[in-house]
């Protein structure tokens, strides 16, 4: 059986993608504050849900991400 | 107390309670007990304490005393052989024991106070009997069975100069004293209402023992009227007391109804009550309490009009709760916009249910018996050989309150405060 491997740009990939998953979620923050008339001091004592959030979104972009490879990976197989 | 961290948080919190100008002013005992706590407790400081009626309720207190630190049980007196013989049990022999408490006021000059947990009806005359003694008295609540009863302990205490504490712990419950707190530093607003209640499920009966339906009056004497006042006493006594401490006021007028509705065994006194207390500036409590139904157990809710406290569950709540964290709402106000069905034509009308506010704890969660928070207080008070101020009349008004409440169901008609018992600054009543 052969070993997994995680390259260092598949790492960095990931970590783009929850890196962006993880600034959604703090704009989401800051509108919803502005939306809601709250505490600016959300920003930061609700980091907590933003973490948890942002790996919410990471998991739907991941999900995405695995049917948009499935839907390629038929195409070429199919070419 | 043996509990030394219970002792000194407790010695911390009623300093720093007491500290507060609020409660310093409205409840002189805090004050006092903070300061006396300090004082020594040396062997020459040893309090001698007996106890009368040695029942369900002195057996605690007994229990109790014995946590504290300074404190003799010298002698014991219970007239029913079982709990005479228990009481002689829990002291492992050592305290004096007696079945006629007059053959243990002969040797008062043993004791420095008496802890008194007969029945309702034999408050009166062995409180009195010990005051004349010369002996400091803990009876437990309510005061007597009789508002002329009642009117001659208080009168008793105050000729003899002597310590005369009703039991109503609620005083000593760190939880309670700031909800008192925030309660007067006016974060409820103008308190308009007070709803209160006890409710129970179970017959409030005892088992006699075979062969002595002699007994029966005895144990059960909850049950009969001219021992008891049965539930008005027993329970909402308790509740009004902490009313008129929180309004700073006594009722001026009652009206109520009550039922054997449920328990038909041959009982006296009312096992369904409901009662309502004018006080002055159109204020009103509403108390009621069953025993046949315990879904809503026992609350005082303490409403004003910027918010409600609920002392028995520790909780205040404001009249408008702060928000939740917007992005809490943005994320339930998504999941409302996909999980929830949307009605096509608009309700004309919504119920307008409770208010579904979870509230806020008024003290972190304690280990606090506020029982023996109140006997550490009555134990301090007769080491410095001073009654309290304020305690004794809290007592009194909960009394009186509460045997107009059963007088006003009985009679079936509004009773007013009558004259002769109000509790008045400068009068035999002070
Ligand atoms: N503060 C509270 O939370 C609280 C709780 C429970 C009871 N209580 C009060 O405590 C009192 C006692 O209630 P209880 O449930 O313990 O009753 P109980 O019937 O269990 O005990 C009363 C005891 O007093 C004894 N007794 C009666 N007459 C006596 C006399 N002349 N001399 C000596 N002993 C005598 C009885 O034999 C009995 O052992 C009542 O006033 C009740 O309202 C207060």
């Amino acid at each position: 059986m052969s070993d997994w491997i995680i390259t260092r740009q598949r790492r960095r990939k990931e970590l783009i993608f929850w890196g962006i998953s993880f600034i959604i979620a703090f704009l989401m923050n800051v509108y919803s504050i502005a939306r809601f008339n709250t505490s600016w001091s959300e920003l930061y004592s609700q980091l907590h849900i933003v973490l948890l959030i942002s790996f919410v979104l990471y998991a739907l972009i991941g999900i995405i991400r695995l049917i948009i490879f499935g839907i390629l990976k038929l195409i070429r197989k199919m070419a | 107390m043996k509990d030394e961290r219970t002792r000194r948080q407790f010695i911390r919190d009623v300093s720093l309670l007491s500290s507060s100008a609020v409660l310093g002013a409205s409840m002189p005992w805090l004050k006092a007990m903070a300061g006396e706590t300090q004082a020594g407790n040396g062997a020459s400081d040893r309090v001698r304490l007996g106890f009368v009626g040695v029942g369900d309720r002195g057996r605690a207190l007994l229990l109790n005393c014995q946590q504290l630190e300074n404190v003799e049980i010298a002698a014991v007196c219970d007239n029913y052989e079982p709990h005479y013989q228990r009481a002689v049990e829990l002291t492992n022999g050592k305290a004096k024991a007696f079945y006629d408490y007059r053959k243990m006021l002969d040797e008062a000059d043993k004791l420095d106070a008496v802890i008194i947990a007969t029945p309702l009806h034999e408050h009166a005359h062995i409180t009195i009997d010990f005051l004349n003694s010369g002996i400091h008295v803990f009876c437990e609540k309510s005061m007597a069975r009789t508002l002329e009863d009642s009117k001659a302990m208080t009168l008793t205490a105050n000729r003899t100069g002597k310590i005369l504490q009703i039991g109503h712990q609620r005083m000593f419950n760190p939880a309670y004293l700031k909800a008192y707190e925030r309660a007067a530093s006016g974060e409820i607003g103008q308190i308009t209402q007070i709803r209160a209640y006890w409710h129970r499920n179970n017959d409030w009966r005892r088992p006699v023992p075979k062969g002595r339906p002699e007994l029966e009056r005895k144990i059960n004497w909850r049950m009969y009227d001219e021992y008891s006042a049965g539930l008005m006493t027993e329970l909402a006594s308790h509740q009004i007391q902490v009313a008129n401490w929180f309004l700073g006021e006594t009722p001026t007028r009652v009206m109520g109804s009550g039922s054997i509705c449920f328990w038909k065994d041959g009982r006296e006194v009312y096992d369904n009550v409901a009662c309502v207390y004018d006080y002055p500036k159109g204020v009103k409590v509403i108390y009621d309490s069953v025993i046949s139904n315990r879904k809503y157990g026992l609350e005082e809710q303490i409403m004003g009009h910027l918010g409600t406290i609920e002392p028995e569950v520790r909780k205040i709540y404001s009249e408008n709760p702060p928000p939740a964290p917007g992005f809490l709402q943005l994320i339930n106000n998504l999941e409302k916009d996909i999980f929830e069905t949307i009605p096509i034509g608009g309700a004309s009308w919504v119920p307008e249910t409770a208010v579904q506010y979870k509230g806020e704890y008024l003290v972190e969660d304690y280990q606090y018996d506020d029982t023996l928070l109140e006997m550490e207080g009555f134990v301090l008070a007769v080491r410095n050989g001073r009654p309290y101020p304020g305690l004794l009349r809290e007592g009194y008004n909960a009394t009186v309150a509460v045997l107009l409440g059963l007088q006003a169901m009985q009679e079936n008609r509004i009773i007013e405060w009558p004259e002769e018992y109000a509790w008045k600054k400068n009068t035999e009543l002070v």
